[in-house]
């Protein structure tokens, strides 16, 4: 299939291909990372150097990092890594370099730097989280992924690093969490020719409690969650080399701005790489530099925003609460409570609390009697609360018209939100404003006026492909294709996610690639090109193997399966079936489709009495890579249950 | 706000979005991260 691009170019959709055993296999974990806990701080520079001098006699090169400052700059640790592999990699592999840059410039021209670029990245984002409680990690999953591929290609093309590699590094419990990250990516992409040894000490200490009572507590309480991630990731195995100390470190910012606006935008960075001890530090700064309760306040809020990205809910609400008590400033105030009803909302599935919230911030509002932007865009984002709260409501009414009804009410209401920021040259204003076109988008989808919702889209976004952005026209196209199939526009579909696909694979996004795969794989299978499905859907599974990523693997695979069943072919079902049995990942219901075809069902029908399905694609790309962040998911995914579930939605126990 | 009401609402801020006076040079990042809630 062929597909013109919006610049006239002819794109190929993914060819079908037969399935090499490699498209199926699991690639075998290589790589080892021994954690050497309860080791003296003064005592670790002289362990470090006596298992250099150990390892160095085996033949592997082993690099001694040094010390990282103190404070989690982001990526201090990899500034670390790389300071020590770029002489190497100028060498030995400058190509590597080269094929990194377009992903991590900013960090390899910045090796000692002073992360400017890190700032402009993630003020983009800073937004998302500090508005909506979004998790945002996929710009950061990029970057991750790009820097712990750069260590693993060195080890296999670099003359002097193929005997292995032992990196050992002293005081990992100072180590930024975007950097143990990519340790971890490192492992998990690693495989058994990788030859590649970690070797970290760390003090050890026992943790404060459950519930921290200042932001050191509440470094020491994150550091702990966050190894116990890792760990359970199976990044590590911990030894116990020395009884440590019951004190926690002494954690501290070290070198930073000493201007109260120049550590709120410290806050931001932080915030947008999941850098969360970064930012309890940078809060604690700012609660000592403010001079007045608005700045405190803003502290405050800073790090309830950053407990709820931990799943802190209660911590989250307190720290949010001392910034209400604190602050007189009405349109902050609305804020506030804006930011409550979306716990309540995203976080608690408490429907009606959330309702209190929006109405209570609207009160402070009409208290005020001020008409003026802020307080416009204030009462926007509570109207779009509330919308997102009908909506929800709407989903567990079992008759129509109720649910219409409230439909509406959720139309109305973001319909106004739009014409109060309309005209807006504010950054906050305009974010707001694409926020709500997307989200008439979203409400048009969850109430099946489809070919509306297409209408809609165009009108609203289309515009930008002006801009010549490859990643605006990425998330354009994917979203409008998904909607242009659902409006039983089946071709027009293809066309635009072959587009989608295509854009994904020019960006290097393996992640959104994948994505792209899945919804054009859907949306061919469901318009009876299988053998287009089938080709989608191969692309995608060799994709999740590179990523590593089960969870995706598992849904591709339906998709492979379910295609070859549909088009008959039996021979390739089966060698793929036991292919997978045979070096596959774990699948959930694999034993219980080997099970239904033993049983004399043929594909198709094995496939439905093992409930096998493809999942339908999600109305946005993912924000959030939970492989690579290691934050978990949320309970729920919202957006998935707005399109696709019905009834109650489950409240947390 | 009735089907007819919404309807005409969607209708009108179509027509007026596109013609909005973002600067796509500046806001297309922003359009790019134009998210549900």
């Amino acid at each position: 299939m062929l597909v013109e691009s919006r610049d006239g170019r002819r794109i190929a959709a993914p060819a079908r291909e037969k399935l090499p055993p490699d498209l199926i296999a699991w690639p075998e974990r290589g790589g080892r990372w021994t954690f050497l806990n309860g080791v003296p701080e003064a005592g670790q520079t002289a362990l470090a150097g006596a298992m250099a001098a150990a390892l160095g006699e085996t033949g592997i090169q082993v690099a001694v990092l040094p010390p990282v400052p103190r404070g989690f700059e982001t990526f201090g640790g990899g500034r670390a890594l790389l300071s020590w592999l770029r002489p190497v990699l100028d060498r030995e592999g400058p190509e590597l370099v080269e094929r990194a840059r377009s992903q991590l410039g900013w960090l390899l021209d910045h090796e000692s730097g002073d992360g400017a670029e890190i700032r402009r990245v993630a003020e983009t984002i800073v937004f998302a989280i500090t508005r909506r409680i979004s998790r945002e990690s996929h710009h950061s999953a990029i970057e991750i992924d790009a820097l712990a591929r750069l260590l693993l290609d060195a080890l296999c093309r670099c003359p002097s690093l193929q005997p292995g590699v032992a990196l050992i590094i002293s005081g990992v419990e100072y180590w930024d969490r975007p950097s143990l990250r990519v340790l971890h990516r490192m492992l998990r992409l690693a495989t058994p020719t990788s030859k590649l040894l970690i070797v970290s000490t760390s003090g050890t200490w026992r943790t404060a409690g459950e519930h921290p009572g200042d932001f050191q507590g509440w470094v020491t309480h994150a550091r702990s969650k966050f190894f116990a991630a890792l760990a359970a990731h199976s990044a590590f195995g911990v030894y116990q080399a020395g009884p440590g100390t019951d004190e926690p470190p002494q954690w501290s910012l070290g070198v930073a701005g000493t201007q109260y606006s120049d550590l709120l935008v410290e806050v931001g960075t932080a915030l947008g790489y999941q850098n969360y001890e970064r930012v309890y530090l940078l809060c604690d700064a700012l609660l000592r530099l403010a001079t007045d309760d608005e700045q405190r306040a803003q502290a405050h809020r800073l790090a309830g925003v950053a407990h709820a990205q931990t799943g802190e809910i209660a911590a989250s609400e307190k720290e949010i609460k001392l910034a209400l008590e604190h602050s007189s400033d009405p349109p902050f105030r609305a804020h506030l409570e804006y930011l409550f009803g979306l716990l309540s909302t995203k976080r608690l599935y408490d429907l009606d609390r959330a309702l209190g919230h929006y109405r209570r911030g609207e009160q402070i509002l009409d208290d005020w009697g001020v008409a003026c932007d802020e307080e416009r865009v204030e009462r926007a984002w509570l109207w779009n609360g509330q919308a997102l709260v009908y909506t929800l409501q709407a989903k567990e009414l079992t008759e129509d018209a109720d649910r219409e009804a409230l439909y509406r009410e959720s139309f109305r209401l973001e319909l106004k939100a739009y014409e109060l920021a309309r005209g807006m040259k504010t950054p906050a204003a305009s974010y707001l404003r694409h926020n709500l076109l997307a989200n008439i988008t979203f409400l048009l989808e969850i109430s099946r006026r489809f070919a509306e919702a297409v209408e809609f889209w165009s009108s609203a976004f289309e515009r930008y492909l002006a801009a010549d952005s490859q990643a605006f026209a990425t998330a354009f196209d994917m979203r409008l294709g998904v909607l242009l199939f659902k409006a039983g526009r089946g071709e027009e579909a293809l066309e635009t996610l072959v587009r989608a696909h295509a854009l994904c694979r020019a960006e290097n996004d393996a992640f959104y690639e994948e994505r792209a795969c899945l919804a054009l794989g859907y949306a061919a299978f469901h318009n009876g090109a299988y053998e287009r499905a089938l080709a989608a859907f191969s692309d995608g599974l060799r994709i999740t193997i590179r990523l590593r990523d089960e969870a995706a693997y598992q849904a591709h695979l339906a998709g492979v399966l379910w295609s070859l069943a549909a088009g008959e072919d039996a021979e390739a079902f089966q060698q793929a079936v036991t292919g997978v049995a045979r070096s596959g990942p774990a699948v959930a219901w694999l034993a219980a489709l080997i099970a239904e075809i033993k049983a004399g069902h043929d594909p198709g029908t094995a496939l439905n009495r093992a409930e096998v399905a493809i999942p339908p694609p999600s109305p946005k790309m993912p924000a959030y890579i939970p492989s690579i962040d290691l934050e978990g998911a949320p309970d729920r995914d919202l957006n998935r249950y707005l399109v696709f579930g019905a009834g109650p939605l489950p409240r947390p126990a | 706000m009735t089907e007819r009401e919404l309807s005409a609402a969607l209708q009108d801020l179509m027509a007026s979005v596109c013609v909005d006076t973002d600067d796509l040079e500046d806001e297309v990042e922003t359009a790019q991260r134009a998210v549900i809630w």
